[in-house]
């Protein structure tokens, strides 16, 4: 096949599409397979550094956080009993606070790119543990 | 095909964008043989046996809450409300009575007093009992702490005498040492693989089932419910941590917590925000845990030195972490951890 | 470079700006931080087989830097990976493609786009599993992005022989 030709790059396009396809239908599988274990855990990240790990599942009644991050932004961050979400933040685009809430079976990690903060939920049994001491 | 890089890379990237960051890093262990969910000595305690049956988890659940029986200080017919009731008469004291005792008396010695099981009145008074907080008054406190003393607590056979007035609770070290009873009871009858919390008290029975250590969150102490800072990998040993966020409130921005110092009778205030302690004897873990608390980095670390025995690890208020030499291959700092680590040898 | 090319990179570069600007305005079918149009990269698709590498880099620098300053928010970074990265394989794309294959272009740019911008934003942010939006962004990102490509070949057809630079 000659890499000029039109018949080529449909194929290669038509590839990467058909691959990404595949790709959200097993993640969404995936997430949705999970056992739901004793852990689920919020990991917060803030400038590239975690300020922050919720097991969602001990969380009895909502709260709230504010990370405020080296660029002066900040976004407050609610936890509830097995989901969480960007409550209110100050970047231009408010696109973390329309994501809306994320629990165990959510496909993204909530990303405000702006404040760099990141919310990801997990189970627990992907860390590895088997209990907690506190 | 010439040039078939660029869906190379394309399936590269995708191929570990649905298989890299969930997938589990452990291969998980098989599902425990039995399981329980118990309330006793006021917390929540979960027991999970590999290879035990139902009847070896009733033997633990059983032993459990006759300790809680003779141990609470809050229920009428216990040992130790019978003793914080007998206007200084002698009162007869069970077997796990008297080694709660001979260990609180021993850790009481070798700390200087940072633990002293008489100190419950001063408790009661910051309404830690409760949950009624307030702060008691520099005059209350004083005329409390004239009568904390656990040296006063004299133990003559299994007659135990403690004067009128003083009251004593074991709470500091019970937990601990009824998760090492269950933790030997559980070895008696033969299971090899368990693992019990009681309250966030961790007590491990040999390994896991597939032979590979059992991996402990420690609870990171800035967060109030479940996040963890680091893994740590124990076998067959308990581990126990104290740390200001387990109980506590706020006034005026100041956070009053739990941890008591006995000579002052308000709150520890040594500059550490947590301790972990991992050895074979769960009572000693939990009796250490809160008095190294007390003591702070420098004398916690002293006693380390003297008189061995248990591994220790320790956080600060300026987010260091400082951890005993025979940890340092069994401990694991979560990736990007705002705490630094610190490892300390003898 | 004479006083009438630049004049073109600057009437293009501030062509693609408001696109850019206008594009801003439409509001988001998905809350997906990074998914958009792109209807910016006709004019680097069109710079590209017009004009060539050199004023190709001036125009999408200059677009991507003034068009995050209008819009706010420290997103510079991940648009200028983005862009930087569509740019690398246009540079390869060029030799490769025929001016009636432009919506190839766009197509396989947007692509590269896409993954620059989640490289960077696995970067900053230290989380690997961004990695889970690339594909999220990718299926709208081929779609919009042929369609672009072949904005820019018609844009070609016509208007690239009658410029004489």
């Amino acid at each position: 096949m000659n890499i000029k030709s039109n018949k080529f790059w449909v194929i290669v396009i038509a590839a990467v599409l058909a691959l990404c396809l595949v790709a959200v239908g097993i993640w969404t599988w995936w997430r949705n397979s999970q056992p739901e274990e004793e852990g689920l855990i919020a990991v917060v990240r803030l400038d590239g550094r975690i300020v922050a790990a919720v097991d969602l599942n001990k969380v009895t009644e909502n709260y709230t956080q504010t990370f405020s991050g080296e660029s002066g932004n900040s976004n407050t961050v609610e936890f509830a009993p097995g989901q969480v979400r960007v409550h209110d933040a100050t970047c231009p685009d408010q696109i973390c606070v329309s994501q809306g809430w994320a629990d165990r079976t959510t496909l993204l990690p909530i990303a405000c790119l702006p404040n760099s903060l990141i919310v990801e939920v997990a189970a627990a049994q992907d860390l590895g543990l088997d209990s907690i001491s506190r | 095909m010439k040039r078939p890089f660029l869906l190379a890379l394309a399936c590269a990237l995708l191929l570990t964008g649905c298989t890299g960051p969930a997938q589990p890093t452990h291969t998980p262990t098989s599902d425990p043989t039995a399981e329980s969910t118990t309330f006793a000595m006021d917390t929540v305690m979960t027991f999970r046996l590999y290879g035990g049956t139902e009847e070896d988890l009733t033997a633990v659940t059983s032993r459990i809450l006759s300790l809680e029986q003779d141990l609470s200080v809050t229920l009428e017919d216990s040992q130790v409300y019978a003793l914080n009731h007998s206007g200084g008469e002698p009162v007869t004291a069970g077997e796990d009575f008297l080694a709660l005792l001979a260990l609180a008396k021993e850790l009481g010695n070798r700390t200087g007093g940072a633990l002293d099981v008489t100190m419950y009145p001063v408790v009661k008074a910051w309404g830690f009992t409760t949950s009624e907080y307030h702060i008691p008054d520099e005059d209350t406190l004083s005329a409390l702490l004239a009568n904390v003393d656990y040296t006063s607590v004299t133990v003559e056979g299994d007659q135990v005498t403690l004067p009128a007035k003083m009251e004593l609770d074991l709470g500091a070290i019970a937990k601990g040492y009824a998760g090492e009873m269950a933790a030997n009871l559980l070895r008696e009858r033969g299971v090899t693989s368990a693992i019990l919390n009681l309250g966030g008290n961790v007590q491990t029975v040999g390994s896991k089932a597939d032979g590979s250590p059992w991996r402990i969150g420690v609870q990171d102490p800035q967060q109030t419910t479940g996040g963890y800072l680091g893994v740590l990998e124990i076998r067959d040993q308990a581990m126990v941590t104290s740390g200001g966020y387990e109980r506590y409130f706020e006034e005026d921005g100041v956070r009053y917590w739990h941890i008591m110092d006995p000579h002052t009778g308000a709150p520890a205030r040594s500059g550490l925000v947590s301790v972990t302690i991992v050895g074979d004897k769960g009572g000693l873990c939990d009796g250490l845990s809160t008095s190294l608390f007390v003591l702070g980095r420098e004398k916690a670390l002293d006693y380390w030195r003297t008189y061995g025995g248990f591994e220790a690890i320790l956080i600060d208020d300026q987010n260091n972490i400082w951890v005993t030499g025979g940890l340092k291959n069994n401990f694991t700092l979560v990736a990007d951890s705002p705490y630094t680590l610190n490892i300390v040898e003898e | 470079m004479n006083v009438k090319r630049l004049t073109f990179c600057a009437l293009l570069t501030a062509i693609a700006l408001t696109i850019f600007m206008v594009e801003a305005q439409i509001p988001l079918p998905a809350p997906i931080p990074g998914l958009k149009l792109g209807l910016a990269n006709i004019v680097t698709v069109y710079a590209m087989f017009a004009l060539g590498p050199r004023d190709t880099l001036l125009i999408l620098i200059s677009r991507v830097f003034l068009g995050s300053l209008f819009a706010g928010g420290s997103t510079l970074p991940y648009s200028m990976a983005g862009g930087l990265c569509c740019y690398l394989i246009m540079l390869l794309l060029r030799k490769l493609l025929t001016v009636k294959q432009l919506w190839v272009c766009g197509a396989v740019s947007s692509i590269f786009h896409n993954i620059g911008q989640v490289a960077m934003a696995i970067f900053i942010t230290k989380t690997p599993s961004l990695i889970l939006y690339l594909p999220f962004l990718l299926i709208p990102g081929i779609v919009a992005g042929t369609f672009t490509g072949l904005a820019a070949q018609f844009l070609l057809q016509r208007l690239g022989s009658r410029i004489k630079l």
